[in-house]
């Protein structure tokens, strides 16, 4: 020991002149050595919470105020209704166009229940400061980062600080607040608060001018608002752009969901850790009693398996258990069977309301939905729900920005073949909009086998085909991979219940397809069977003089085709033994003629249904379609053309018809007709 | 002649008629309408020693109209049918390829031809014959010429006395139908009858007057 020593201190002192003399010592670096705040470390990372670059901030900012909104009406029982606004700000001069301008102030107004005057400064300029973090409750927000670090980064870029009005009641008088962030201290700076007039009763309004950038199409704030009220039906949304226009997602269930319930952790999800902490903190004076009234799906029996299983008598003091103890308990806590949690703490939209919003906003044919039942993932409780819409719309709800359709030639078609799905994700009714290939549901899209349901989907990609695939996940704590929420991380438990709930929508849509095209083909063989029935009918009308009911024998011959093709007859009855429309429970189909199942009504639809591709229901087969469909195949004409060929036909037979190529017809007769020519050659 | 050339043309009008026949009964007891055509397969042919020619055999086929892979071909017979029915009131005779053009036309309200070919009408022809049991030319369509004969053979055709010694090298063509109602033989005194496939071998023996050797 003593003689290594005096080495390595020659070698520090010969290394020592070479170093640059900056050096500090460990005093002097100790006296800088201080606490970070949160609000300074965000400050400075802050594309952790997605404020990486102006387009995407705007939309977070956008985001987390509405998510709040939301949020804060669904738990005080108030049906949403949130304003959201964006004006352009302009730096002096004129105001630039929307696509140019680099400041923005947005408004984001609710009429929920409002904030109480001492909480306002607190809730938007601290982090990680809120009321969801520290329960197990299913709601958007959940760290209690996201309004504020909005806030810090309108400071951050404009230097204005948040602008609050809130009032609680009609009798409460609203408050105006204008608050910034004190980043050293993480504690709420007040500028400005006053009592000032407001035209609503109750309700909260923020206002935040930041430095963005706005532009169209995918994972913007169109999209972001449009995909909230797929999830949302219950919501009312309003939005002003900043071109001026006003866009309003109307309401299409007058219910709110019901409200999740608050549970407790669930032993398994808990680390060792917390449950130390846990240990410490519990009133309970003995360990079955804290194991029991701590937990969720604890009784005092399983609560005395525990305790057995750790081999700790069920009476001792929880603060007294430490180290080889609590490491015990946490393993017989592990190794015990214990029922899964509850599922009430969690509020899944609903089948209904999943279909309901699709068919709002995304045009097509077809619209299913899927809840699967509760599952757990490190004690955490979750339901995953899916969703379907499938079919060629005219325009498809999130393309609709970002590609202008061109006009169509006259039997021109969009080129829907190489066309993927879209992934529309959710957590927690928030949508996702970045890092879809970093996220479980996505992954989830790729591993289904859609090939299976009759959807073209090459290795490794997301299927081909005019679809939008919807996928929720609603969970007491939905394990994102980032702080900015924008991928859900990939548990196996998650993944296998996306897929589940995926497959159930794909065999649904298989059904839907597969029915489709079979009415297709049925039509398809009573449409040639009908062409023919015209020219049989004629031939015969012809045959017997012209002395024939045409007509008679034409509707004879028609019914005798419909009956023939009359397949789908079973299909019905088979079909309809469900639920939903052709038996497919929670399903939309989207007709020319109307919609089957439970679709809401929504005003203009109307409209937009006869231009959808002709496609024919297995219905409607029957007979209704086919004048329609032969009108529009050829419009008219058909006959005088064909008799003007006729005639130049046979004008120009009478020359050929002294033809060389008789000989050989006249030959193969000989051989084929038998008897008589045969008896003839055998003469000569 | 004339006469029972006129007695079978009724008949023949009728069998064709029969098959308008068959589209209506079947479409008034709501049944799929259908013809049966005797099979002209190798399969369906046997030998008939006692007499000592080949004999088509009894199997036949149905061709019905609610048949996706049928309906055009039966919808062809019947147009085909109506045609030739027309020939017999018009007592006139015509082509294949006539036959062709007159049953072919665009379906009304599409883009599709009763007939594409003349290969798709030809067929049905020898159906109808073979199912009506009617010769080609009791339907009225022209069969080619079977060939030419030159020489010391002198016979009776639609009542016109023909003398092949004095037909100059073009010889006399010969119908293809010669049963004994059509034509008879009245006197011949050659020696031996050569068969000549090749046209030209037959134009150059003609021309050098063989037959009188």
């Amino acid at each position: 020991m003593a003689k290594p020593m005096p080495k390595s201190n020659t070698e520090t002192a010969e290394i020592q002149p070479r170093a640059p003399k900056t050096a500090v010592s460990a005093a002097e670096m100790g006296a800088r050595q201080r606490e970070i705040s949160v609000s300074e470390f965000f400050t400075k990372n802050r594309h952790l919470l997605g404020f990486d670059n102006p387009r995407k901030a705007l939309l977070t900012c956008i985001k987390e105020a509405v998510d709040n909104a939301l949020d804060a009406c669904e738990e005080a029982g108030i049906l949403p209704e949130v304003v959201v606004k964006l004006e352009v700000v302009s730096n002096g001069g004129p105001a630039p166009a929307p696509s140019q301008a680099n400041r923005f102030r947005l408004t984001v107004i609710d009429y929920g229940p409002g904030i109480v005057r001492q909480q306002i400064p607190r809730i938007f300029a601290k982090l990680l400061y809120g009321s969801k973090f520290h329960r197990l409750r299913m709601s958007r927000g959940q760290q209690g980062i996201g309004i504020s670090a909005a806030g810090m980064y309108a400071q951050l870029t404009t230097g204005k600080p948040v602008q609050i009005i809130s009032r609680t009641g009609a009798r409460a008088p609203a408050h105006y607040f204008e608050v910034q962030i004190d980043t050293k201290k993480n504690e709420p700076r007040i500028l400005e608060k006053k009592e000032i007039e407001w035209e609503s009763h109750r309700g909260t309004q923020v206002t935040l001018e930041i430095e963005g950038r706005y532009q169209k199409g995918r994972a913007s704030v169109d999209e972001y608002l449009e995909q909230t009220a797929i999830a949302n039906p219950h919501v009312k949304l309003v939005y002003h752009t900043p071109e001026g226009e006003t866009k309003e997602y109307p309401r299409t269930i007058e219910e709110l969901p019901p409200q999740p319930r608050e549970i407790k952790p669930h032993p398994y999800g808990i680390e060792f850790g917390i449950l130390l902490r846990m240990l410490h903190d519990t009133r309970s004076q003995s360990l079955a009693g804290f194991l029991s009234s701590d937990f969720s799906r604890v009784s005092s029996n399983v609560a005395q398996d525990i305790c057995k299983t750790a081999k700790l008598s069920a009476g001792l003091r929880p603060r007294n258990i430490h180290g080889a103890a609590a490491e015990a308990l946490y393993k017989a806590i592990q190794a015990t069977k214990i029922m899964a949690p509850p599922s009430n703490c969690i509020s899944p939209i609903g089948e209904k309301a999943i279909l309901h919003g699709l068919y709002k906003q995304i045009k097509g044919e077809f619209y299913t939905a899927v809840t699967r039942p509760p599952a757990v993932y490190r004690g955490n409780p979750f339901v995953i729900e899916a969703g379907l819409a499938f079919g060629k719309g005219p325009e498809q709800a999130n393309g609709k920005a970002e590609r202008p359709m061109q006009p169509l030639a006259e039997g021109e078609q969009h080129d829907n073949d190489n066309e993927l799905a879209s992934v529309i994700r959710y957590a927690n009714r928030v949508p996702l909009l970045y890092q879809q290939s970093a996220c479980a549901t996505f992954k989830a899209v790729l591993d289904t086998s859609w090939r299976n349901y009759g959807v073209a989907q090459s290795r490794g990609a997301l299927p081909a085909g005019p679809m939008v695939i919807f996928i929720h996940m609603a969970s007491v704590w939905v394990p994102f991979t980032s702080e900015s929420k924008e991928a859900i991380a990939d548990y196996d438990e998650i993944r296998k219940e996306i897929k589940l709930a995926l497959q159930e929508c794909g065999r649904r849509l298989g059904v839907f397809l597969r029915r489709r095209e079979r009415a297709k083909s049925e039509f398809r063989r009573r449409n040639i069977f009908e062409l023919y029935i015209e020219e049989v009918v004629e031939a015969c009308n012809r045959l017997k003089g012209g002395k024939l009911p045409k007509e008679k024998l034409k509707e004879q011959l028609q019914k005798i085709a419909t009956k023939r093709t009359g397949g789908e007859k079973t299909d019905e009855i088979l079909g309809h033994d469900g639920g939903g429309p052709e038996g497919l429970p929670h399903s939309i189909i989207v007709t020319p003629e109307g919609t089957e199942g439970d679709a809401p009504v929504i005003e203009g639809r109307e409209e937009v249904l006869p231009q959808q591709e002709e496609f024919v229901e297995i219905e409607e087969t029957v007979g209704t379609a086919q004048p329609k469909n032969k009108s529009k195949t050829q419009p008219d004409s058909g006959a005088a053309r064909v008799k003007k060929r006729t005639t130049s036909n046979s004008e120009s037979d009478h020359q050929m018809s002294l033809g060389f190529d008789k000989a050989l017809a006249g030959e193969k007769r000989v051989a084929k007709t038998g008897k008589k020519h045969g008896a003839k050659k055998a003469k000569k | 002649m004339a006469r029972k050339k006129q007695k079978s043309n009724g008949a023949v009008e009728k069998k064709l008629v029969g098959v308008a026949d068959v589209v209506i009964t079947a479409a008034q007891r709501s049944q799929d309408p259908a013809l049966s055509i005797p099979v002209r397969s190798l399969a369906n042919v046997n030998f008939n020693e006692k007499r000592g020619i080949i004999e088509m055999g009894r199997r036949k086929q149905a061709r019905t109209f609610f048949n996706v892979g049928m309906a055009k071909k039966f919808m062809q017979t019947v147009l085909v049918a109506d045609a030739l029915a027309e020939l017999q009131r018009a007592n006139l005779t015509t082509s294949l390829r006539e036959i062709y053009y007159r049953t072919k036309h665009t379906i009304k309200n599409s883009h599709e031809n009763t007939f594409d070919g003349q290969n798709e009408s030809d067929p049905l022809i020898e159906d109808l014959e073979v199912t009506l049991e009617a010769l080609r030319e009791e339907l009225h369509v022209r069969a080619e010429n079977s060939g030419t004969v030159v020489g010391p053979l002198t016979l009776v055709d639609d009542g016109d006395r023909v003398d092949c010694t004095r037909l100059g090298k073009g010889g006399y063509s010969v119908p293809s139908i010669v049963e004994p109602e059509y034509i008879q033989i009245t006197k011949c005194t050659a020696d031996f009858v050569l068969l000549v496939e090749k046209g030209t071998q037959w134009n150059r023996l003609s021309e050098d007057k063989f037959w009188r050797r």
